[in-house]
């Protein structure tokens, strides 16, 4: 990432809702070319985060900047970035097509591409239906094709699978991917690991507010130290005892399965040969992303106990 | 020395990559006439506006018919050929105001505002395009109502021996005062939307402004009360067609009091519009 600049940055981003810090000091740059993806259980701030960086939401402290400037000091931002925040951003009376040339109209942008963008999303067969009678998928779609209008180099999507039918998941992962491909920068939310895991290249996680990780996919996963050994012998008990014997910790799965927490697979081996123990498998075994996500998010619930006070210190 | 510092560096130092081709072909437009097309987009893509706008046009045509019709039998004493013509502006009034108030609420209750300020975050401007377009229409539109019912009443009051014509003494003004009220009336009422930003909340609002606040006045002193009376919004604006009061102001600097009304309004709502979260 070194030596490229970052389309989006945030700096300190800060918001606090009355007595409730829904975003904390939040500090990651988003680079073009990757997909991107904001991580956090329901409720981190993710949704609050991404508001911040397209001026809807004035932080109470930090700032961010899209192309090097606040998202609101941009003319015709369409031409910039793309955002879909909400699948039913529009007016229900309003049929999609004059919903797309609303905002074409405000940024200049011509009736053409609105055709367009309805084709590209899959909606021009309906484009003069009364978009209050969109499914929720459908909706998502037409938020995708405003988010297209301007053929921005940025687009900022908040859990945009939310409510999709498996084609349309599929669609909307291919759309991102290629996207990026073409060099544009693709942030992407949701609280799904899962669907991270298939879409993004680089994550930023939060919890409860504040970051807990900024990485590629392969290294939250490898941070996270999860791995573990899974071992197949029918001298189970004997080999407990001489992996302890050694300080490694394991547990019986059940009378000829042991899951070892630390160690690798050479080590066990050759403890197990020195010891004479018969071993019908050696496994290592990796921590999903799924389990790496729950790991960081899971601590972010017993660090975050502490830093009320020093809050209420620094408000003060 | 190797590292020279050059003024765009130090002018711009966080944003080396600020000029990408993106950025640069955008073309060089005005903002606000690309904002007034989009609002005017918005504005009759909705049956609301449909709805409002006839409900404006009918009740003015037919109850100034009705009006002209009922007092042929007793035409003379206490009859105010003129005033009477513009009764259905009273109902009008309120089809206006809730156009006006719901195009700014239907945006925040539907979750199209933020679509908007995304593609437009420049929300003062936003603002004031909405409040151009929807005066101008309520003005057009209002207008022509106007002339509609008045040579409707005319008619109808000349076939029972009640002369009543542009020429005669202020019904030019009323009649164009009428689309003017109507149209500031639009823009008092997109303010209003702006600051309360819930339909039910700005309709209230409209209404409390127009009926109820006139009526509260009976709770004022006598002594004081015609002189507060007729600075109320709606006896203001209401002057320049409405002139069976002795007590109101007159009919032109009653519709710029109006006016100052609306203008409070929506510098009150575009304050309003920059500060808060959308």
């Amino acid at each position: 990432m070194n030596g490229q600049t970052a389309s989006i940055e945030a700096r300190g981003l800060t918001k606090r809702f009355g007595s409730t810090l829904a975003v904390d000091e939040l500090s990651f740059e988003v680079y073009p070319g990757q997909v991107t993806g904001f991580l956090g259980p329901n409720g981190a701030g993710k949704s609050t985060t991404l508001r911040m960086i397209l001026g809807l939401d004035r932080p109470t402290a930090g700032e961010a900047l899209v192309n090097g400037r606040p998202f609101v000091e941009h003319q015709r931002p369409l031409f910039e970035v793309g955002a879909l925040l909400d699948p039913k951003a529009f007016h229900p009376g309003r049929s999609a097509r004059s919903h797309l040339r609303t905002l074409a109209l405000s940024n200049g942008i011509s009736g053409e591409r609105v055709e367009e963008v309805l084709d590209t999303v899959g909606l021009a067969g309906v484009g003069d239906r009364r978009a209050g009678g969109f499914s929720l998928g459908m909706g998502q779609r037409l938020g995708i094709a405003s988010a297209l209008l301007g053929d921005p180099g940025i687009l900022i999507l908040d859990e945009p699978v939310n409510g999709l039918d498996p084609d349309g998941i599929l669609w909307i992962r291919n759309l991102l991917r290629s996207l990026a491909s073409e060099g544009r920068t693709v942030l992407v939310s949701s609280h799904l690991m899962s669907e991270m895991a298939l879409t993004a290249d680089q994550l930023i996680i939060v919890g409860q507010g504040a970051l807990l990780a900024d990485d590629s996919v392969e290294n939250v996963v490898e941070a996270s130290g999860h791995n573990s050994v899974r071992v197949r012998t029918p001298q189970a008990d004997e080999l407990v005892m001489v992996l302890a014997s050694e300080g490694l910790s394991s547990r019986e799965d059940n009378a000829n399965q042991l899951t070892v927490d630390t160690g690798s697979t050479d080590r066990i081996g050759e403890l197990a040969a020195r010891h004479r123990i018969t071993i019908y498998e050696l496994t290592l075994v990796q921590a999903s992303l799924e389990e790496a996500y729950m790991e960081l998010t899971h601590d972010s619930l017993t660090y975050q106990a502490e830093p009320f006070t020093s809050l209420d210190e620094s408000a003060a | 020395m190797t590292m020279t510092i050059s003024p765009t560096e130090t002018s711009l130092p966080s944003t080396p990559g600020v000029l990408d081709p993106a950025t640069t072909s955008i073309p060089a437009r005005r903002l606000m006439p690309d904002l007034l097309r989009s609002e005017w987009e918005k504005l009759r893509s909705i049956r609301t506006t449909f709805w409002s706008l006839i409900i404006t046009v009918v009740a003015m045509v037919g109850i100034s018919a009705i009006v002209a019709a009922v007092h042929t039998g007793t035409s003379g004493r206490g009859f105010d050929a003129l005033s009477g013509t513009f009764t259905g502006v009273l109902l009008a009034q309120l089809a206006i105001g809730v156009l006006g108030v719901l195009t700014v609420t239907s945006e925040y209750s539907t979750g199209m505002i933020r679509s908007t300020f995304i593609a437009a975050p420049q929300r003062r401007a936003v603002i004031v395009a909405k409040a151009g377009v929807v005066g101008l229409v309520t003005f057009v539109v209002g207008t022509v109502a106007s002339f509609a019912s008045f040579f409707v009443s005319a008619a109808i009051l000349s076939s029972h021996g009640t002369h009543l014509s542009l020429g005669s003494p202020g019904a030019l003004r009323s009649v164009i005062g009428v689309g003017l009220f109507l149209g500031i009336l639009a823009v008092l009422a997109v303010g209003l939307g702006t600051i309360i930003r819930s339909s039910a909340g700005g309709i209230a609002a409209l209404v409390g402004l127009l009926l109820v606040l006139p009526t509260l006045s009976q709770a004022i002193p006598t002594s004081i009360r015609g002189s507060v009376e007729k600075f109320l919004p709606a006896n203001a604006g209401q002057a320049v067609f409405l002139h069976t009061d002795t007590g109101s102001l007159s009919p032109w600097i009653g519709l710029l009091v109006f006016a100052a009304y609306a203008a409070v309004g929506l510098a009150i709502a575009l304050v309003m519009v920059g500060r808060r979260d959308a």
